[in-house]
């Protein structure tokens, strides 16, 4: 017995989901029919998967409850959704609080009913006009609140008016993307490195691990243009009272006599892509997650790749559209 | 009789090979670029997709998937010849032995004009 959208369909015997819903006229995007292309994708909200049904999955997705509906067979009762379904709630503007001058950080009231983990992305909308811009999450769930790290550009559709409207309500769509911690391997090291607001994931993804009691070290890299751009300085010191964590601040430009050496933090003039290389010397061994700048997290994540590390422990959240000029 | 995809190993060897394979081809100077913008993850899949076509196996692959595919792209003899070529170095890595080597070549090559849109 398959639900979906409200409605449910009987299977015949031997039927897979995909089939099931086929042969009652409801469309599902599939391909190969073999459990390969992952066109089919769907995702279980109740009942229990087939291990078969989720093989090649990533972790991220397996947790989720994401599965294939070409090899699932329907003799199980499921109520399923599409894989872009998206819930839409409502909430309201707590806080703002400037993190530079680029950015700021925004606190939302966090929506009853609303799931979400740490990491993952939303679709902010403006009521009024329905202008929407996503943003990813930097608390963890069992915050009371959402906190937002949003990159103000002057003249910009959201981002002016997400950060000077204390009080105003909103629309959140989503949760999206899988830049999520995975508990399974709390030994394993992780990496994180993301460039401007590409920080808020990482933050959200570093906490998880904190909070779920994660062993293996975790190495983050932050990259900026200048040491005025490395707006989180000393909310990343909170996070290192581990000592065999390590956070390192990195500036494009700036002189060597313009880098002073936090306690604990390490703050280096550098590209991201060239010190996250040099330094991983065993790409096989970690799981990283890669945000920010899509030029720079499609650099890195194919050189990690072709250095060893496996393309299912890497988490990439390439923030599109984001660039000034585009206006956000 | 066992068939190829069998005797290659299955499913088992398809993912031993998936990345190996990948990889050579994303290092490849004469055809890397040809993977330059696009989604990693999805690439692998269909790489996967395409190893078990050449391993005879349970793909449900048509000319016609793969004439669509590679419509737009252009490709030439050469991009052809390059693809090949890391599909036996891979196989030959893996230690598969070179008269399976051939038959999935083969069957791959069985695809060539679509690939080519000729």
């Amino acid at each position: 017995m398959i639900t979906l959208d409200g409605t449910t369909y009987q299977p015949k015997a031997g039927e897979s989901v995909l089939e099931c819903l086929s042969r009652h006229g409801v469309s599902v995007p599939s391909f190969c029919q073999s459990g390969v292309c992952q066109t089919c994708l769907m995702r279980a909200v109740e009942g229990d998967i087939p291990a078969r049904a989720q093989q090649g999955l990533k972790e991220s997705f397996k947790k989720r409850g994401f599965f294939l509906t070409c090899v699932c067979a329907a003799d199980r009762p499921l109520t399923i959704e599409r894989s872009q379904a998206a819930e839409r709630f409502s909430s309201r503007i707590l806080d703002v609080q400037a993190l530079s001058s680029r950015v700021s950080r925004v606190y939302l009231e966090r929506p009853s009913g609303f799931q979400f983990e740490a990491g993952q992305f939303v679709q902010v909308i403006r009521r009024e006009d329905g202008v929407r811009r996503p943003y990813s999450v930097a608390s963890l769930p069992s915050a009371d609140h959402i906190e937002l790290h949003v990159a103000v550009f002057p003249g910009g559709e959201l981002s002016p008016w997400l950060s000077s409207s204390v009080g105003a309500q909103v629309e959140l769509e989503g949760p999206f993307g899988e830049c999520v911690y995975v508990p399974v391997e709390p030994e394993r090291p992780l990496v994180l490195a993301g460039t401007g607001t590409g920080l808020a994931p990482l933050i959200g993804v570093f906490r998880a691990a904190l909070e779920s009691g994660h062993q293996g070290p975790i190495t983050l890299y932050h990259g900026a243009r200048s040491a005025s751009d490395l707006y989180f300085t000393d909310e990343l010191r909170s996070l290192l009272s581990n000592s065999q964590h390590r956070i390192i601040e990195l500036m494009l430009e700036g002189n060597e006599s313009e880098v002073d050496s936090e306690p604990l933090l390490e703050r280096r003039v550098g590209d991201l892509v060239d010190v996250v290389l040099e330094e991983q010397k065993a790409p096989p061994a970690a799981r990283y997650y890669l945000c920010g700048a899509p030029d720079l997290v499609h650099r890195l994540k194919k050189k990690l790749y072709l250095k060893g590390a496996s393309l299912d422990k890497i988490h990439a959240d390439p923030f599109l559209s984001r660039a000034p000029q585009a206006g956000a | 009789m066992s068939s190829l995809y069998e005797k290659i190993g299955g499913e088992a060897a398809v993912d031993a090979a998936v990345d190996v394979f990948y990889r050579k081809v994303l290092a490849d100077d004469r055809i890397s670029h040809y993977f330059d913008d696009i989604d990693m993850d999805r690439q692998r899949v269909k790489q996967k997709a395409f190893l078990t076509f050449a391993f005879g196996g349970p793909a449900n692959y048509s000319g016609k998937d793969m004439r669509a595919a590679h419509a737009k792209m252009n490709l030439s003899e050469a991009d052809f010849s390059a693809v090949m070529e890391n599909l036996g170095g891979t196989l030959k890595e893996l230690g598969v032995p070179d008269e399976l080597i051939a038959e999935a070549a083969a069957i791959a090559t069985s695809v060539k004009d679509d690939v080519l849109n000729r």
